[in-house]
């Protein structure tokens, strides 16, 4: 059994080394994508990953390293093209196949093809462009209204940066003195994590999408680097559906990016923004004056032709009402003369009847009158001549009543002395005397006539008149009536 | 002050100017459709150079803009 040979870990990896050195120790032009950068800023190299994917799924990886010279340099060459490197970047890159017995395999990045990635990012952004075009995003945010004074305004911006100072400046201290309402939502505005905080800070404004007119993206004095985060699908998306408009303000020379594209107005500084929110207002503080003025001068025109056709009008009615008047005048003036002929005419005509009638009365009246003295007369003679017949039978009437009277009242007088002596004779017979006298008595008990026994009983003392005097007496006996 | 959008404001005051432009105002209605326009001239020429205290607070209301 031959023995085993046993290498040591370093002889094998210097002998791998040595096989690297040998066969791949030149340099290749590899085409890889970052995935990450891993700069770090202390040492100032990188340790970028490199992969190449297929269908997102890794099918190469390396580990990469650019020392801090070539870094520099590299850097310049993109800062050139208004670029940076950094994560999720495609790259061509010259790079030489290294082994280090503690590190391992890497691949070291001496140069960088800015071109390359310049193209590459071209076709990324036409890429985006038709993207958004299929999905009808690029012209969506320009359909939404701008407000006729966008007044309210959230900005997207980093406080202290150029262009946000120089916008506020504008927007503050205007010489028309428009106010208006700012808030700041701070962001980054370059680099990788400017897409992802712009993003985050609209989805912020877009809560509270009622009280503002506008969102103004504001970014200023940061130079051409890191634009094409500008670029970038989400954030030109998020722009696009945003329910109010968006209005861009970077400030930068070259290219539009995707951002400005989708944007309601790009304007190419934050000041020609800031100017055009201001010309908003002076537009529509012109078109008030304009207003203003119109009412004023219509308003007055308007009551002067009311003025004017009431003037006609009244002038017109005016010369009616006289014509009018006159045609009456006339009517009444020819009317009142008819009226007084035949009133006139009238009266004449009354006036002879009149006469007439009154002549016609008068010879009436007298006739009439001859006619009743005359009965007047003949019915008085009748009178007196009646009279005096009654009187003359009434005086005969009365002398014969007299007579008679006389004869009567002296043959009634006799009559009555007859009667008289007739009656005194009788009451003679009548008296009491001439009957005590004639021996009867008169007997009373306790003053009262005595006619019955049955008024006394024996013992009563009783009184009794005879014509010659009176006697009282007991009474004995009585003997009743048989 | 009546609460009304700028736009409402500015689109009823463009209709009472055409209104009385054209002439399709009587006399009756002209006293009141001047006195609204001023009304309306100035609520816009508010909105124009006045801050709105109730805007500004709910704008300091929005606080919470944490970014990471």
């Amino acid at each position: 059994m031959q023995p085993k040979t046993v290498y040591s870990l370093q002889n094998l990896s210097k002998s791998i080394a040595n096989l690297f050195r040998e066969h791949a120790s030149q340099t290749y032009w590899v085409k890889a994508e970052i995935l990450k950068l891993n700069h770090y800023n202390q040492s100032g190299h990188c340790y970028p990953d490199l992969v190449e994917k297929q269908n997102n799924k890794i099918k190469a990886q390396f580990r990469g390293t650019i020392w801090k010279d070539n870094f520099h340099s590299i850097s310049k060459k993109f800062e050139e093209i208004g670029e940076q490197l950094k994560d999720d970047m495609t790259i061509v890159a010259k790079v030489k196949v290294n082994y280090h017995a503690v590190h391992g395999l890497s691949l070291n990045i001496i140069d960088i093809d800015a071109d390359y990635t310049l193209g590459e990012l071209a076709r990324q952004k036409q890429e985006t462009i038709n993207r958004l075009k299929a999905e009808q995003l690029l012209e969506l945010n320009k359909s939404t209204q701008l407000a006729l004074i966008p007044k309210t305004i959230a900005i997207i911006s980093v406080e202290t940066s150029k262009g946000y100072s120089d916008f506020i400046e504008i927007i503050e201290n205007n010489p028309y003195k428009f106010k208006f309402h700012h808030k700041l939502f701070p962001a980054i505005l370059q680099g990788d994590k400017a897409a992802r905080t712009i993003i985050q800070q609209l989805k912020i404004i877009q809560n509270h999408k009622q009280l503002f007119d506008a969102v103004c993206i504001i970014r200023g004095g940061g130079g051409e680097i890191g634009l094409s985060a500008y670029d970038d699908y989400n954030l030109a998306k998020n722009i696009a559906q945003f329910p109010i408009p968006v209005l861009t303000g970077i400030g930068h020379s070259t290219n539009t990016t995707i951002t400005e594209m989708v944007s309601h107005t790009n304007f190419i500084t934050p000041t020609k923004l800031g100017e055009f929110l201001i010309e908003k207002f002076y537009s529509m503080a012109n078109k008030l004056d304009q207003h203003q003025n119109n009412l004023a001068y219509f308003s007055k025109t308007h009551i002067n032709k009311q003025k004017e056709t009431l003037n006609s009008t009244g002038k017109l009615f005016h010369a009616r009402i006289i014509n009018v008047f006159n045609v009456h005048k006339n009517y009444i003036r020819e009317t009142t003369g008819n009226l007084i002929h035949i009133t006139t005419n009238r009266l004449n005509n009354e006036k002879q009847n009149l006469n007439a009638f009154s002549k016609s009365i008068k010879t009436e009246t007298s006739d009439f009158l001859k006619t009743e003295h005359k009965a007047i007369n003949q019915f008085l003679k009748d009178i007196r001549k009646s009279t005096e017949q009654k009187m003359n039978d009434e005086n005969q009437n009365l002398s014969q009543t007299k007579t008679n009277l006389i004869r009567s009242t002296k043959l009634e007088l006799n009559n009555k002395n007859n009667q008289l002596e007739f009656a005194s004779q009788k009451l003679n017979i009548l008296d009491p005397e001439n009957i005590l006298k004639r021996g009867f008595s008169i007997t009373k008990i306790n003053g009262k006539p005595l006619m019955n026994t049955t008024q006394i009983k024996e013992g009563d003392h009783i009184h009794t008149r005879i014509y010659k005097g009176e006697i009282d007496s007991t009474i004995h006996k009585i003997q009743s009536e048989k | 002050m009546e609460e009304i959008t700028y736009t409402k404001a500015y689109q009823e005051l463009q209709e009472i100017v055409e209104n009385i432009e054209n002439s399709e105002i009587n006399i009756d209605e002209l006293e009141n459709k001047i006195k609204r326009a001023s009304e309306l001239l100035k609520i816009c020429k508010d909105k124009l150079h006045k801050t709105e205290t109730s805007v500004l607070k709910n704008l300091e209301e929005i606080n919470n803009y944490n970014i990471e």
